[in-house]
C-alpha cells in the first residue's frame, strides 16, 4: 500500500507543505491516540473523591439549617449526592414542588455545573472540594396561604374518574413529585373543588403526567384547568414529553372557591395520570 | 516455512488470543437479565437435540418440538429468536460444566459467543489479508477485538457478538463466492448460520444485491447490444450466488431450528412479524427518554461516534477517505470489497435513519457495521504510515533511513491499537456506561444524557456490599430490581450468600425487603421513590459507580444498618 510523496523540490530542497501533508494523518491519529489514552487516564479525576464529598458533606451538616434546600448539579450525580447528604433531605425536600418555599439553597456542583434551582441567585457562601463547588444562595421564601397539595382531603372530588384522588409520590418527567393524582375517565373531565380558601395575588401550581409506562402507551396529553370562583383562570395541557409544567394565576386577596378541573384528553385517554401540586401565594 | 503457514500460524495465534482474553474476561461481567432467558432455553434446545442424536423416540414429533422450541403465544419457549446461539449456549454448558467440570455455569453458557468473536478476528484478518496485506490485515483484527463495547457483548451468552460474525462470514464467502464455482454454497451456509443467530440477517440481500448489480455491471463484456452484455455480464458473474443467498441459506435455517419443520410459512412469518412489530423499550439518547418513534435519525451515528475508540473512528475516516480517493482515481480492487463493506455499514445502521426503527439496544442493533469501520481504520492506518515513511525518506544517513522505513508504521499501530486496547481494558466490566473521549467518558455521556446501561448487569459490582448484611440462617430479602431474573445464577455462582433471597416485584417486593437496589437508567428513576416511601428516607448506603457516574444505588432499612452496625 505505498503511498509515494515527494516532499523533495526538483532541486534537492525541502517543501515542508509537502511533507506536512504527508504527515497530517499519521500525526493526527497518533493525537487521537494518545488523546483517548489521557482521557482515559484521567477518567476519574474530572470526579469527585469520598474525602472531597466528606468535606462539602461536613460543611454542610455544620452550617445548614433545617429549612433550607440541598441540590445537585448536574443531575446525575444526586444519588451520590444523596449517600452523602442524604441523612440532611426528606422525602417531601426531595419531591418538592419547586424551590421557593425554601430560605436557602445548599448547592453541591460537579465541575461548575448548577442546578436550575439557583438559577438568578447569587452565592453567598462558596467552598470548593476538588471538582465539588459547594455554594449557599439565600432568597425570600414565599409564604403560602394556602397549600392545596398538603390539604388535598378538603377538596371535593366529583366527575368520572378511575378510583379516587390520592396524594401520593410520583415519578413525573423521571422527576419525584408529591402530588395529587387523579385519572379522569378517557375524555371526561374530574373536578376537585375547594371551597372558601384564602387566597393572595396567585396560585401557583405544577401539572405532569406520572409513570413512564402509561405515558409510553398512552401517547394522549391530559389538561388541567383552574376556575376561582366559576371563573377559568388559567389553563395547562400536560403531553407525554411535558415534564413538571409550571402554572400559574393571578387572583384577588380574601375567600374564594377554586376548582382544578383535570381532563383526560381523548377517547383513547385511558389511564392518564394527572397530577399537581398547587399553592396560594400573597 | 511458507507464507500461507505463517499466515495460519497468525490466524490460529488472533483466535487463542481473542478467545482466551473474552472467556477471561466475562468471568468479571455481571449477567444480563436477556442472558438469563438464553442460557435457560439453551438448556432445554440442548436437551431435545441431544435426545434427537441418541434416536430418542418421538422426539421430532410436533408436540415435542411445540414443547421445546415453540407454543401459541409470541415469546413461548423463547420462539421469537433462532436458536442457534441458544442451542450452542446449552450444549457448551453440558460438556464445559456439567461433563468436564473445567467452567462455571455461567461462563459454560457464554464460550460458544467468544468463540465465535473470536472467529470474526480471525475472518477479519484473512478477508483483508487476501485483498490489502498482512499488516492491514493483523491491524484490522485487532481493532475489531479492542472496542469496549463489542468486547462486551462477546463476553455473554446472547447473539448480538455472535450475528456480527456470521454476518461478517457471509461477506467473505460471498466475496469468495464471486470468484470459485462452488463458493455460493459456503455463503449459503454462512448467511444460513447468521439467519439462525438473530433477526437481522434477513437484510442481508440488501448488501448483497446492489454489489452483484454492480459486479454484473462491470463483468460484462465491452461489445454487444447491452442487455445481451447484461446477461453475458450476469452468466460471468457466478449467478448461483443468488441460489446461495436464497436457497441454500433458508435450507440452513430451517434444518437447525426445528420450529420450522412444520408451518414453516406460518412460523417464520410469526417470527419476523414479532420483530417488524416489536414492543419500544425506554432508552435515554441525548437527555430524552425514547420509547415511541419517529426516533431521531442520528442514534446509531452519534453513538457510534460516542463509542468507538477515538483513534479507531480517526483512522476509519482516513481509511475511508483513502478509498474514495483512489476510486475516485481509476484504481479498483476485483470483486469490489470496499464497496462490500460500505454497503454492509450502511445496510446495518440505514434502518435507523427511518426513525422507526427500535433503538434501545444501542450499538448492539447495527452491530454489523463495526467489522467495515475496523478495516477502513485498518487500511487507513497502513495507508497512513506509508505516506508517513514516504514523507521521510529524503533523509540521508543509512540509520535514519532504517528509522523512517519502521517508524512511522511501529508508532501509528502502537498507539492506535494500544489507546483501543487501553480504552477497552479500562471501560470493563461497565462497558455500557463507558463512552469515549469525544463524548468526554462515561461522566460525559452522562452529562449528554446518553443511556447509561441496560440489562440490569452492573448489579454483580453491589453484590459484595449486600453480602455484609446476611445472617446467615435469617433471611434478609433483597429488592433485586432489573437483576432479579440473574439473581438464582448470581447464588449458583457462589457471587451471593446465604439468607438473601430475592423480595419480589415492584413496592410488594420492597415493602417486603430489608435491602433494595436500583439499577440506574433514566425510566428506572421510579424505583428509587418507590424505595424512599417504603423506606422513608432517600439516602442510599452505598452508590457503585464507574468513572465516577452512579451505575447502582442500595438502600438499606435503618434497623438492619444498626444491627449490621453494632455487630
Amino acid at each position: 500500500m505505498a503511498a509515494d510523496v515527494p516532499v523533495l523540490d526538483s532541486d534537492g530542497t525541502l517543501d515542508i507543505g509537502r511533507l506536512a501533508k504527508g504527515l497530517a494523518p499519521a500525526l493526527l491519529t497518533v493525537a487521537a491516540a494518545l488523546y483517548s489514552l489521557l482521557a482515559v487516564c484521567r477518567a476519574d479525576q474530572s470526579t469527585a473523591t469520598e474525602a472531597e464529598w466528606k468535606t462539602v458533606a461536613s460543611h454542610v451538616r455544620e452550617a445548614r439549617t433545617a429549612e433550607e434546600l440541598i441540590v445537585f448539579a448536574p443531575a446525575w450525580i444526586d444519588p451520590i449526592g444523596r449517600e452523602h447528604l442524604g441523612d440532611q433531605m426528606t422525602i417531601a425536600m426531595a419531591a418538592r414542588m419547586d424551590a421557593a418555599r425554601f430560605s436557602g439553597i445548599w448547592e453541591v456542583g460537579l465541575n461548575g455545573a448548577r442546578a436550575p434551582e439557583t438559577s438568578g441567585l447569587s452565592a453567598d457562601t462558596t467552598l470548593h472540594a476538588g471538582p465539588l463547588t459547594l455554594r449557599h444562595y439565600s432568597q425570600e421564601p414565599v409564604v403560602v396561604t394556602y397549600d392545596f397539595t398538603a390539604q388535598w382531603r378538603d377538596g371535593k372530588a366529583s366527575g368520572p374518574m378511575q378510583g379516587r384522588p390520592t396524594l401520593s409520590l410520583e415519578e413525573v418527567g423521571f422527576e419525584p413529585h408529591e402530588c395529587v393524582k387523579v385519572i379522569p375517565r378517557p375524555d371526561q373531565t374530574a373536578v376537585i373543588t375547594f371551597r372558601q380558601v384564602p387566597l393572595g395575588t396567585k396560585i401557583v401550581g405544577f401539572v405532569g403526567l406520572a409513570d413512564v409506562f402509561t405515558r409510553r402507551d398512552v401517547r394522549d396529553p391530559g389538561r388541567l384547568a383552574l376556575y376561582v370562583d366559576g371563573e377559568l383562570r388559567t389553563t395547562v395541557t400536560s403531553g407525554i414529553d411535558s415534564g413538571w409544567k409550571r402554572f400559574e394565576a393571578a387572583t384577588s386577596h380574601g375567600i374564594h372557591d377554586v376548582e382544578f378541573r383535570l381532563t383526560a384528553v381523548g377517547p383513547n385517554a385511558r389511564d392518564r395520570r394527572i397530577c399537581f401540586a398547587a399553592e396560594a401565594r400573597p | 516455512m511458507t507464507t500461507a503457514w505463517q499466515n495460519r500460524i497468525i490466524g490460529i495465534l488472533l483466535f487463542v488470543f481473542a478467545s482466551g482474553l473474552v472467556i477471561s474476561a466475562q468471568r468479571d461481567q455481571g449477567i444480563a437479565r436477556d442472558e438469563v432467558v438464553y442460557m435457560n432455553y439453551g438448556t432445554r434446545y440442548a436437551d431435545w437435540w441431544i435426545d434427537a442424536a441418541k434416536g430418542k423416540s418421538g422426539v421430532t414429533d410436533k408436540d415435542v418440538i411445540t414443547k421445546h422450541f415453540g407454543g401459541e403465544r409470541p415469546t413461548d419457549d423463547n420462539r421469537e429468536n433462532p436458536p442457534l446461539m441458544k442451542t450452542l449456549f446449552g450444549l457448551s454448558e453440558r460438556l464445559l460444566h456439567d461433563e468436564l467440570g473445567w467452567t462455571s455455569e455461567t461462563t459454560g453458557y457464554r464460550v460458544p459467543t467468544a468463540l465465535v468473536n473470536a472467529l470474526l478476528v480471525v475472518f477479519v484478518f484473512f478477508f483483508v489479508l487476501g485483498i490489502w496485506g498482512r499488516s492491514a490485515a493483523i491491524s484490522s483484527a485487532l481493532l475489531v477485538l479492542f472496542l469496549p463495547r463489542a468486547f462486551f457483548h462477546a463476553g455473554l451468552a446472547s447473539f448480538d457478538a455472535p450475528v456480527v460474525t456470521f454476518w461478517f462470514a457471509s461477506l467473505y464467502a460471498y466475496y469468495k463466492a464471486l470468484q470459485s464455482r462452488w463458493g455460493f454454497l459456503w455463503l449459503g451456509l454462512c448467511a444460513g448460520l447468521t439467519l439462525a443467530t438473530k433477526h437481522n440477517a434477513i437484510m442481508l440481500p440488501a448488501v448483497f444485491l446492489p454489489h452483484y448489480a454492480y459486479f454484473v455491471w462491470r463483468t460484462q463484456p465491452a461489445e454487444g447490444p447491452r442487455w445481451r452484455r447484461l446477461w453475458q455480464g450476469f452468466r460471468m458473474a457466478r449467478p448461483q450466488v443468488l441460489l446461495g443467498l436464497f436457497v441454500v441459506a433458508p435450507l440452513v435455517l430451517i434444518a437447525i431450528w426445528p420450529w420450522l419443520w412444520f408451518d414453516t410459512v406460518t412460523h417464520l412469518r410469526e417470527w419476523i412479524g414479532f420483530h417488524l412489530g416489536h414492543v419500544h423499550y425506554n432508552f435515554e439518547y441525548l437527555g430524552t427518554n425514547w420509547n415511541a418513534p419517529p426516533f431521531p435519525w442520528h442514534v446509531a451515528l452519534l453513538t457510534t461516534l460516542f463509542t468507538m475508540p477515538l483513534a479507531t473512528l480517526t483512522a476509519a475516516l482516513v481509511g475511508f477517505v483513502m478509498i474514495v480517493m483512489r476510486f475516485r482515481r481509476g484504481e479498483r480492487t476485483d470483486g469490489s470489497p470496499a464497496l462490500l463493506l460500505f454497503l454492509s455499514a450502511g445496510v446495518a445502521m440505514g434502518p435507523f435513519l427511518l426513525r422507526t426503527t427500535p433503538i434501545f439496544g444501542a450499538e448492539k442493533h447495527w452491530a454489523s457495521a463495526i467489522p467495515s469501520l475496523c478495516i477502513f481504520a485498518g487500511l487507513g492506518l497502513i495507508w497512513m504510515s506509508a505516506r508517513a515513511r514516504d514523507s521521510l525518506l529524503f533523509a540521508k544517513p543509512r540509520w535514519h533511513r532504517g528509522l523512517v522505513r519502521y517508524g512511522p508504521i511501529s508508532l501509528v499501530l502502537a498507539a492506535t491499537i494500544g489507546a483501543a486496547w487501553f480504552e477497552t481494558r479500562h471501560a470493563h466490566p461497565y462497558s455500557l456506561t463507558h463512552y469515549n473521549a469525544l463524548a468526554g467518558g462515561a461522566p460525559g455521556g452522562a452529562s449528554l444524557g446518553m443511556n447509561r446501561q441496560f440489562w440490569g448487569y452492573s448489579a454483580r459490582g453491589v453484590l459484595p456490599f449486600i453480602n455484609a448484611f446476611a445472617e446467615g440462617d435469617v433471611s434478609v430479602s433483597v429488592y433485586t430490581h432489573d437483576a432479579s431474573p440473574a439473581w438464582g445464577r448470581y447464588k449458583a455462582e457462589g457471587l451471593l450468600s446465604d439468607g438473601l433471597p430475592n423480595a419480589g416485584h415492584e413496592m410488594s417486593g420492597i415493602r417486603k425487603s430489608k435491602i433494595a437496589f436500583v439499577v440506574h437508567e433514566k425510566h428506572f428513576a421510579r424505583h428509587d421513590y418507590m424505595v424512599w416511601q417504603a423506606y422513608k428516607k432517600v439516602q442510599p448506603s452505598f452508590v457503585l459507580v464507574y468513572d465516577g457516574v452512579p451505575i447502582v444505588s442500595v438502600y438499606v432499612r435503618d434497623e438492619l444498618l444498626e444491627k449490621t452496625t453494632a455487630k
